[in-house]
């Protein structure tokens, strides 16, 4: 069984899977802007948006004594839970809306999820130049650790497609959870520190926020961006489960999916 | 590349398929609500096997389980019990709607049609698919505006580079016009050498000209699987037994049919199928008009092929019941499945009005092509008892 989750993992680097993966994701974007004016403009109009939004909330709570660089610090925060939702709505998505291909095609189903997952990654893309705009804006200093972002951002990949393919391995039969996203999204929100510090969780409850890889990953990128203390030791436990989790879920789609071209 | 011809590629044995049925019922006032999953058999004890080089077709009637045959053997779908065993790489042809997007141009459609199907160096093969498509002008528009008859022809000149063991097309020539027809046709055929090839068509023309083998499926069983005419003969004695029934219409005024008998030359009764050169109908009516009244023959598709008149001299006696027998020289008709309407001349609409309506098979084992589609004039005898 071991060697079949490998083996079912390793496809996914396959020439063929990446190569669908390719054209799904460009099919996507095309098809997506081809009937609006403005085209990929539209893309970078999000970041921008939700950065207005920001500039009204921090100014509303006067919160830049507590947090540094309060504005970019709930950017982050935001594109950490943009990107989640993302996945975590459009996986489900992808397969209802290709599902005469799902039913009618032998190509392999996982290439559904993961376009949409290239396609998301652009859209991340744009984010996180408009946060260079925004440290430039700011001056705040660029430090090697923007590398880190080559780990991160797989793993917020990965963290997405998790929650996503769960999410429709439960309801792919009976789509009653679907109707349940928003507050899924918004559960997500309140355990993860996007609008707080983590320090103003009470001590008895900080175990869980280590729990949680979303946090994980939004105190990353914070570390990143604006410098502020991350503890990666205590994250690890939790991302190394999700990791684990994924594989063994991409394994449990693989052995379903012909269940699922019949249910869909 | 050396083939073996008598190399199996698909071998299918006693194959059956399941669809789950659930049918709950569910009230908010009592506990006892029930869950009965009931089963609905798609495919039951399936066996065939296809060598290289065969182009099978299957046929049958609608929700027969053809797709779902398709879709097992491509891999789509489980099964419940039996073996299924393809040596190949397979790719099914089941769904053009699904494929292409309308919102993206014919351009962008051909490359993704290309790299679904694995077809390699698409983006070289442009100009050849655009020019046998004959839509070169039409190819930077988004494929909403095409017709139905457009992007079957998009579809269809891409889909002809798929380089694969087995092909399974599920009625996918069905919008294209005659020309472009005439003209993909001998392409396939060119790329099914060396291949297996699986068609599900309605078009039995299509089926004779392309298969050398047919299955015939019925409600999820194997009715025949047998060289393209046996299996076309079987079936359609099987439809013409048991899905067509002979209708009587119930407003006859003013010819009141007693009794129609059908007999071949030797007076023997004809149930569904003959093969006597003449066709004898007998007739028990009564007349309350001078009127003119005739059979007309439709082939299985509805259409008319001859119309056999009450010769001018043939005045039987009115408002008595008499017997009337009409020979019809049927020996240049092709085999295969017919209609016969006993109808009335309604010369002031220039109508007919059909009273009585049969079924039957001709069986002169012509081998020849099934679907007599041209018109014929029938030679016939009326003769009074």
């Amino acid at each position: 069984m071991i060697i079949q989750i490998i083996k079912n993992f390793l496809y996914l680097f396959s020439k063929d899977f990446l190569n669908l993966c390719m054209t799904f994701a460009y099919k996507d974007l095309k098809s997506k802007y081809s009937q609006t004016r403005f085209n990929f403009l539209l893309i970078i109009l999000q970041p921008i948006l939700t950065y207005f939004f920001n500039l009204l909330f921090s100014n509303l709570i006067r919160d830049e004594d507590l947090i540094p660089n309060y504005k970019i610090y709930l950017f982050l925060g935001f594109m950490t839970i943009y990107y989640i939702s993302f996945l975590l709505i459009y996986t489900g998505q992808s397969f209802i809306q290709n599902y005469e291909l799902i039913r009618k095609t032998n190509i392999p189903k996982l290439v559904f999820p993961f376009s949409k997952a290239i396609v998301g990654i652009i859209d991340l893309f744009f984010w996180i130049i408009f946060i260079f705009i925004l440290m430039l804006f700011f001056k705040l200093e660029f430090r090697i650790k923007i590398f880190f972002l080559f780990f991160v951002v797989p793993l917020h990949t990965i963290c997405g497609l998790t929650l996503g393919l769960i999410l429709f391995l439960i309801s792919y039969k009976h789509k009653d959870l679907y109707l349940f996203i928003p507050f899924i999204v918004s559960a997500i929100i309140l355990i993860t520190p996007v609008f707080y510090h983590p320090n103003l969780i009470p001590n008895n409850l900080k175990p869980f926020l280590f729990l949680n890889p979303i946090a994980g990953i939004l105190e990353f990128y914070r570390y990143i961006f604006i410098g502020t203390a991350y503890n990666f030791s205590k994250f690890i436990y939790s991302f190394l489960f999700m990791i684990i989790t994924f594989i063994f879920v991409i394994y449990l789609f693989q052995k379903k999916e012909k269940k699922i071209s019949e249910y869909i | 590349m050396i083939y073996n011809e008598s190399e199996e590629i698909i071998i299918v044995k006693n194959l059956t398929k399941y669809y789950k049925n659930f049918s709950k019922s569910c009230s908010f006032s009592s506990n006892n609500s029930q869950n009965n999953e009931t089963y609905f058999k798609a495919l039951n004890n399936i066996t065939f096997s296809l060598k290289r080089g065969e182009v099978l077709g299957i046929t049958g009637p609608n929700a027969s389980g053809k797709t779902t045959l398709l879709k097992v053997l491509s891999g789509i779908i489980n099964y419940d019990s039996g073996i299924v065993n393809i040596y190949g790489k397979v790719v099914p042809f089941l769904t053009i709607s699904g494929i292409i997007d309308k919102n993206l141009n014919g351009l962008d459609n051909i490359i993704t049609i290309g790299n679904i199907f694995g077809i390699k160096n698409i983006k070289e093969k442009i100009n050849t698919i655009a020019c046998f498509s004959e839509l070169t002008d039409f190819l930077k528009m988004p494929l909403k505006f095409y017709s139905s008859g457009m992007i079957e022809r998009l579809f269809l000149s891409t889909i002809l580079h798929v380089n694969s063991d087995i092909l399974i097309f599920d009625e996918i020539f069905n919008f294209s016009d005659v020309h472009f027809k005439n003209k993909i046709l001998p392409e396939f055929t060119n790329v099914f050498k060396n291949k297996t090839a699986i068609i599900v068509s309605h078009d039995t023309e299509l089926l004779l000209n392309f298969c050398t083998k047919l299955l015939i499926l019925i409600n999820g069983n194997l009715i025949s699987f047998d060289i393209p005419y046996n299996a076309i003969s079987t079936y359609y004695q099987y439809i013409i037994q048991n899905f067509f029934k002979n209708t009587i219409s119930p407003n006859n005024f003013p010819l009141f049919l007693n009794e129609i008998e059908l007999y071949n030359a030797e007076i023997e009764p004809i149930n569904n199928s003959t093969n006597s050169k003449i066709l004898k109908i007998k007739l028990n009516v009564l007349l309350k008009k001078d009127i003119k009244f005739g059979f007309v023959l439709y082939n299985l598709f509805n259409q008319r092929l001859s119309l056999i008149l009450s010769p001018e001299n043939f005045k039987p006696k009115q408002n008595l019941k008499i017997n009337i027998i009409t020979e019809i020289d049927i020996s240049y008709l092709n085999d295969g499945a017919y209609k016969i309407d006993l109808v009335i001349i309604d010369q002031e609409k220039n109508k007919f009005k059909k009273i009585y309506s049969f079924y039957f098979y001709i069986d002169f084992e012509k081998k020849q092509p099934l679907i007599q589609t041209f018109s014929l004039k029938l030679n016939s005898n009326w003769l009074i008892h």
